[in-house]
């Protein structure tokens, strides 16, 4: 058996278990998803400021949506479908104005650096999803959603308009969010 | 909460406390167990919508059989004209996919939108067998069995049943409320539409703008409860 298969039927039955109000159970399912969840989104899109919020934001949405879990079903797809939405909610309401997170490998823009000379691997080193977005879309998000430039900062950096970096942010997401769902379990 | 935790409360740094969760984690778990209550388990999707389709018909066709009588022969229309047959076909089919599309969505982690594309090309499928009535008419166009508030019936039988579709929906968790809402929009609104293909009067112009036109303000209508209703939860 091999552990995602283990993991699976020991979530389904905590959670099946929580379900009928065993808190014990519960507890168990919510200390080993944590780290789970906080993985998963790591290897999804590297480290980011807001990974801890979207973990604690997946574990709200999980205890408010328990109820629907089928212990019929698979536990992963339910759980993954309910971190996708919180993370990509979370990232289309964050504010552009956080700075990446201390210790990561983000080099600073400054004025004197075109945003072309840039090493984009820096930021997706690491972030699966961010690689499937074309240059265009992935550009404005890293430097607004992970880098934290306002959208005027950034358009000046990309040499476009603000209604385009806001545009191509919003497709961005969206098109993060199909990869997503089509990558995932 | 034992003397252990009430200490780790305390802590005000965020360095993971037993090498896996952080303080701030540790301490969402507690409140979130603390708030566990036995949660009913609800039935399954497919069953839910074959129960809502069920009211939704009874409620429908007892208010409009209240107000008058199906179009005369409509029965036999639909046993012995094929293409009427495959039109209502094409109609009842649409509704059964988006039902069961509405309430896939409500809960995370079915997939839904094989279904919901169906429900589209079968209502899409429902409008286009209607129009090839302009060209291929299967009955001469009649105005016999027309109701005189037939619009304004679609939109009142319509109410009642969207609501509860939505009413369910919201018991459950759907994470795009707003997509699973117009699927059980585009449901509630096809029922009475279809209904009137026996009820009213059978004319594709008529049938176009009185019984079909209103599915666009009824999903319109519907975005807009479901936004309302999200805001007020």
């Amino acid at each position: 058996m091999n552990n995602h298969t283990a993991d699976e039927q020991r979530w389904s039955s905590w959670l099946a278990s929580a379900q009928k109000g065993d808190g014990t159970a519960y507890e168990a399912l919510l200390t080993e998803i944590t780290p789970a969840i906080k993985s998963y989104l790591l290897v999804c899109f590297g480290q980011f400021e807001h990974i801890d919020d979207c973990v604690q934001e997946s574990l709200l949405a999980i205890h408010q949506g328990r109820h629907t879990y089928d212990s019929q079903r698979p536990f992963r797809p339910w759980m993954f479908a309910i971190i996708r939405h919180r993370t990509i909610d979370l990232l289309r309401k964050s504010s552009p104005k956080l700075s990446p997170k201390e210790g990561t490998s983000v080099v600073p823009i400054s004025d004197e650096i075109e945003a072309q000379n840039v090493d984009w691997n820096l930021y997706i080193d690491g972030s699966r999803l961010l690689k499937g977005l074309s240059n265009t879309l992935r550009e404005p998000l890293i430097l607004t959603k992970i880098h934290g430039l306002s959208t005027r900062e950034c358009a000046s950096q990309l040499g476009v308009s603000e209604n385009v970096v806001k545009v191509r942010v919003h497709r961005g997401i969206r098109q993060l969010r199909l990869l997503w769902e089509a990558d995932s379990p | 909460m034992t003397k252990d935790n009430q200490t780790k409360d305390k802590q005000t740094d965020d360095r993971p406390s037993d090498g896996k969760l952080n303080n701030s984690q540790s301490q969402l778990i507690r409140e979130l167990v603390a708030d566990l209550e036995p949660s009913p388990q609800r039935i399954g999707f497919a069953a839910l919508s074959v129960i809502w389709i069920a009211m939704a018909v009874t409620i429908v066709t007892v208010a409009m059989l209240a107000l008058g009588p199906i179009r005369p022969g409509a029965v036999d229309q639909l046993l012995n004209h094929p293409q009427f047959t495959l039109e209502m076909f094409f109609g009842v089919t649409s509704v059964a996919c988006f039902t069961l599309s509405g309430f896939a969505q409500s809960i995370p982690g079915i997939r839904s939108r094989t279904i919901t594309r169906w429900a589209w090309a079968m209502c899409a499928l429902w409008v286009a067998t209607i129009m090839l009535g302009f060209i291929f008419p299967w009955a001469e166009a009649s105005m016999l069995g027309k109701r005189e508030h037939c619009t304004v019936e679609a939109y009142i039988y319509f109410m009642p049943t969207v609501v509860v579709a939505l009413w369910l929906q919201q018991r459950r968790y759907p994470l795009y409320a707003t997509r699973a809402a117009i699927s059980a929009g585009m449901a509630a609104g096809l029922i009475p539409a279809i209904g009137m293909q026996l009820a009213c009067m059978y004319e594709p112009g008529h049938i176009l703008e009185f019984h079909v036109a209103p599915l666009v303000a009824e999903v319109c209508a519907v975005v807009l409860l479901s936004q309302a209703w999200q805001r007020l939860r």
